[in-house]
């Protein structure tokens, strides 16, 4: 038997039923309706499976919904009364019962190259359609950018024994990050779903896949340590013993031979993203409280963040502010019932005036205070300093005495100084994954800094700096920061900015909630590329699901972790694929392993010199080096040795200059009495040294 | 619209392109009929309407109560034969189904049409499925005249099919081995003469040789079986049993007529559901075994599958009982009691499922529906097929 396109259909399974059509249900340019055979390869059929079939002229490639099983039986009651009421009675015949596919139509391929065809399909044999027919059918033809891998279709037929055909669902780049078309909104419930996986996992997708482009991506950890630990791989290194120990300690098994099937099928890299950057805030009570702050002299102990581990924290910087950086957004951070027109009245005084820290903030209260005073000393009875009733200013001052508290440790008193301390707010690399980790804020801080990121890095687009030509970024809760309804918020107004014109500005927009239909219209409708992970029933019952058909709905309600369904621009009908997991440890597991109360000081010692040598020293000589030495004084030792190379000031061999360290070569405190500050040049002393001994 | 005193022909044929080609072969032997100046009237009707056997004219009519030979018990009476086991050595059913239609007239001789088709099936594992033997075709076209009663107009048509490449079939056991599934067949090929102008009795014989041409089918297909090495299984055949085969069963549904009379009758239309009556050689096969015709006797008996009232409005006392036949067993007395309780146990298992939703469900098992569900497909409807010929005789 020859076929129009014989690529198309697996004639090696076999058909695997016959098209029917009747005056209820004809086949139609978008559905037919086949009943399947008994044949192994038939058995396996099910929904989300695709199948081709053909019409005159065309193939046409179908995916499956809505399984029927049908018989002759007319009434339930006839089964009864024919077993006696009896449901022990096994029968001698089974009855006859067929099942029945609805299959939806994805693509027809007419013979001809150049004709396009709708034409319903006819009666005549079904197969499962080839890897190559499902790619026709996903529009790769027409695809204008590069191939994004996004999923894994499991078809129903086997190319080995016990494999299913594996074909991947690729996403237009173009219309994925622009400029065609744009963005990707992830639906599911929470802890379920899998969303920030599978963000993860298209964005390491597309790290890999994108061609003569700088991309960099953008997200926000808002739980745990979950986008912490994103270089470190899934796997532990080979050659690193007491490496591996830890990771089997923490319980991370690695990838199963099925997921990495899976990446192989897929044509990507098991690997981390190698270039990893984190921003944390400063943590409460770390601010001394001195004029000037030196965002280089904060380690990362002393920010908010859950990787704080020596030699884990290469990658860690500091979100610093200083009040002129807050009180743009003073209505976030101030209630409500505060914020009228003179309170907002006097703070643009401020703004004016560059009272831009809170100890400037302070000395200006003090000015006040002694212009009032002289005011009563002349007998004055002065009720206004340029404009603003005392009253005014008295609340002022009182709701600007809580800022740090209620800033949470992000809002320093004194000038910060970054000097070349890597900002959140500064232009990409490429490849780079930033991070922000908010997870230890909540309320305004946490408000606070997602508003001002996203705000900045829109800025930044607009100008043409973001210094990448595609920027991703991921945000979470969507249905919290862009809700739906008319309450007004700038951050809400800048990411329905960014969905309607951020692909011609290289933004691209991963949005991420539970609950779709509680999020802004104009966010979800201008993703072109949608996922849905399992969906609670309630929100199934919303109009934002009403073109699923009650099939897919009911998939949707019980979808197994790792599988989704897949929207795109160029799929007809929606299509149910599977993702392995992220090549990164997440969550617990990052700290488990590289946490600092996993480690012991040598290893830490090791990780620091790790990222400060190519080759560090071995663990065995680090143990013998650090014998007998307090812990805190390595410790001490390590953060001052890391202070001089952010410093600039790093010797050739920080190890040695570790040891010498440990064994009580003289350290300068500065006068704050803070570790791993300030002076203290090993570096430069090491260097002396050595220019001696040549 | 056809243009007047051109044939306006009335036709339904079997689906498929070989169909189209026994359309097209008969339209070619209408045509030249038509140019020797046959002339056709149209109109026409489904002979299998009209139950043919419903109306006795032969000695073949069930229900004669006389020379019937109740050799298990005299009289014949009701019997129990024991619970149904869930167990049947029954794994094979036949059955054939026939669409006979008069398609049009030359005068008063109807011209006839016939499908008939005969498969035998195979349960394994509860699953029933199409069992094929070899040599048997699976369907067979006719179209059916009486040439013996010497209509000039019916022997031309008679003449032009057969110049039309359709071969003449005399017997039915021909047919079989004709290699054709298209043949013409003579509804008097017995008769020396017949008046054509008894269009009834023309259309009856038609009609009962389309259903000898059936039941040719079937016999052959039984014979074969039995040919063939099936273990101890035992096959189902709809209807009466036409041949002596040892593990085989004829069920028939129709019993209009019954063979007995006075209390005997009144003890079958009492039966109780899950009994059987004792057997008994019926009147018309006990006369041919006593003219030596061994082959012809069968063991007869009735099992009620279902209370008279279970089916739908409109049965009778009759509905849910069905007649057995098989060849009489070797063994006498209590060992034939035993083996006819058996074979009725196997039977009154074939309850489960329904036979549902076909109307003869009481009196019917569920495999030999099966058959007739998968024959009659092949048989029935091709609108397009008599399209074409209407547009061809439109033509003439």
């Amino acid at each position: 038997m020859s076929f129009i396109h014989d690529n198309f259909l697996d004639t090696g399974s076999g058909p695997v039923g016959r098209v029917v059509t009747s005056e209820e249900h004809p086949a139609t340019a978008h559905e037919f309706y086949f009943w399947t055979s008994e044949s192994e390869a038939a058995q396996r059929l099910d929904i989300g499976h695709i199948v081709a079939a053909e019409a005159e002229d065309a193939t046409a490639v179908a995916v499956l919904d809505d399984p029927q099983r049908y018989s002759d039986l007319q009434s339930f009651l006839d089964d009864f009364y024919a077993r006696d009421g009896d449901a022990a009675l096994e029968a001698l015949s089974d009855r006859v019962e067929i099942l029945v596919f609805k299959a939806r139509v994805l693509a027809t391929k007419h013979r001809h190259e150049k004709k396009q065809s709708k034409r319903p399909v006819r009666s005549g044999p079904v197969f499962f359609a080839t890897s190559e027919a499902i790619e026709f059918a996903l529009g790769a033809e027409d695809f204008s950018g590069t191939k994004i891998p996004m999923l894994l279709h499991e078809n129903g037929n086997e190319v080995d024994e016990g494999t299913p055909q594996r074909t991947p669902l690729y996403v237009d780049e173009e219309y994925l990050l622009g400029p065609e078309a744009g963005h990707l909104n992830i639906t599911g419930m929470s802890g379920l779903s899998t969303k920030t996986s599978h963000a993860l996992f298209t964005i390491s997708s597309i790290f890999q896949k994108t061609e003569n482009k700088k991309v960099a991506a953008l997200m926000f950890n808002v739980k745990g340590a979950d986008l912490l630990f994103l270089d470190k791989p899934i796997e532990a290194p080979e050659g690193d013993d007491e490496l591996a120990k830890r990771y089997e300690g923490a319980g991370v098994r690695g990838l199963s031979p099925e997921e990495k099937g899976m990446y192989e099928a897929l044509d990507l890299d098991v690997e981390a993203f190698e270039k990893l950057s984190i921003f944390a805030p400063l943590r409460y009570g770390m601010d001394e409280g001195e004029r000037e702050l030196n965002v280089s002299d904060v380690s990362a102990r002393q920010l908010n963040t859950r990787r704080n581990a020596r030699g884990e924290d290469h990658c860690v910087h500091p979100i610093v502010w200083q009040l002129g950086d807050v009180l743009p957004y003073a209505g976030y951070v101030f209630e409500q019932s505060d914020f009228d027109d003179k309170f907002r009245g006097f703070i643009e005084e401020l703004r004016a005036r560059r009272i831009d820290t809170q100890s400037a903030f302070q000395s200006l209260m003090l000015e006040i205070d002694d212009y009032f005073e002289a005011a009563e000393d002349e007998g004055k009875n002065i009720q206004n300093w340029n404009g603003h009733h005392v009253a005014t200013i008295r609340k002022a001052r009182n709701r600007f005495g809580g800022l740090p508290s209620k800033c949470a440790g992000l809002l320093a008193h004194g000038r910060v100084e970054y000097g070349d301390t890597p900002r959140v707010d500064e232009p990409f690399k490429d490849r780079e994954m930033r991070v922000v980790d908010i997870s230890q804020l909540s309320g305004v801080p946490q408000d606070l800094i997602v508003t001002s990121v996203i705000s900045k890095v829109w800025d930044m687009a607009e100008k043409g700096e973001l210094n990448v030509d595609k920027l991703i970024i991921f945000v979470d809760e969507l249905n919290k920061y862009a809700p739906a309804g008319n309450k007004p918020s700038s951050l809400k107004d800048t990411l329905v900015d960014i969905s309607a014109r951020g692909r011609h500005l290289s933004l691209t927009l991963f949005g991420a909630q539970q609950f779709r239909s509680k999020v802004h219209d104009e966010v979800v409708g201008n993703a072109a590329t949608s996922l849905y992970g399992r969906i609670g029933d309630e929100e199934l019952t919303n109009s934002s699901y009403r073109s699923f058909s009650q099939t897919t709905r009911e998939e949707l309600l019980q979808l197994e972790k790792g599988r989704l369904l897949l929207r795109h621009a160029h799929y007809s009908v929606p299509v149910f694929g599977r993702f392995p997991r992220p090549p990164v440890l997440m969550g617990k597991q990052g700290t488990d392993i590289f946490g600092g109360k996993s480690v012991d000081a040598a290893v830490a010692v090791q990780s620091v010199m790790r990222n400060l040598m190519s080759k560090p020293p071995a663990l065995a000589g680090i143990r013998t080096d650090i014998s007998g030495v307090e812990e805190e004084r390595v410790h001490d030792a390590l953060d001052r040795i890391n202070a001089n190379h952010r410093n600039g000031n790093g010797s050739r061999n920080p190890y040695d200059s570790f040891k010498n360290a440990i064994k009580g070569a003289s350290q300068k405190r500065n006068g704050n009495g803070s570790s791993g500050r300030g002076n203290a040049d090993l570096g430069f002393l090491d260097n002396v040294r050595r220019m001696k001994d040549d | 619209m056809f243009p007047s005193g051109v044939a306006r022909i009335l036709f339904s044929m079997p689906q498929g392109s070989k169909a189209n080609d026994f359309v097209g072969v008969l339209g070619e032997a209408f045509r030249e009929a038509s140019r020797s100046g046959v002339k056709f009237t149209a109109g026409g009707s489904d002979l299998e309407w009209e139950r043919f056997n419903s109306h006795p004219f032969d000695e073949n009519e069930e229900g004669r109560k006389d020379s019937l030979d109740p050799f298990e018990n005299s009289p014949v009476i009701s019997r129990d034969p024991g619970e149904a086991e869930g167990f049947s050595r029954l794994e094979y059913f036949l059955d054939g189904v026939q669409a006979t239609e008069e398609i049009g007239r030359i005068g008063t001789v109807p011209v006839v049409v016939t499908t008939v088709a005969a498969c035998v099936v195979r349960r394994e594992e509860k699953r029933i499925r199409r069992f094929d033997i070899e040599g048997v075709p699976p369907l067979l076209r006719a179209i059916i005249l009486p040439h013996n009663a010497n209509d000039p107009g019916a022997n031309a048509l008679y003449e032009a099919v057969q110049n039309a490449g359709i071969p003449l079939v005399e017997r039915d056991g021909e047919a079989i081995s004709a290699g054709s599934a298209d043949i013409l067949v003579d509804s008097t090929y017995h008769e020396p003469y017949v008046d054509p102008s008894d269009y009834s009795g023309l259309r009856q014989r038609a009609y009962r040789r389309a259903s000898s041409l059936r039941a040719s089918l079937e016999e052959e297909l039984l014979r074969r079986w039995s040919e063939m090495d099936t273990g101890d299984s035992w096959i189902a055949v709809d209807g009466q049993l036409p041949l002596p085969v040892k593990n085989a069963v004829g069920l028939i549904k129709n019993a209009r007529r019954l063979f007995f009379g006075g209390e005997e009758a009144r003890m079958l239309l009492d039966l109780e559901a899950g009994n059987r009556t004792t057997a008994f050689v019926p009147p018309w096969r006990a006369e041919r075994r006593d003219t030596g015709r061994s082959e012809e006797e069968r063991a007869s008996w009735y099992i009620r599958l279902w209370p008279a009232d279970a089916g739908s409005e409109g049965v009778d006392a009759t509905s849910g009982l069905v007649r057995v036949e098989s060849v009489v067993p070797d063994a006498s007395g209590a060992e034939q009691t035993r083996a006819f309780d058996e074979v009725s146990r196997w039977v009154l298992a074939e309850r489960a499922p329904l036979a549902k939703p076909d109307p003869r469900w009481p009196s019917m098992i569920y495999p030999i529906g099966y058959v007739e569900n998968i024959l009659k497909p092949t048989i029935h409807g091709n609108r397009r097929a008599r399209l074409r010929l209407e547009r061809e005789i439109a033509s003439l």
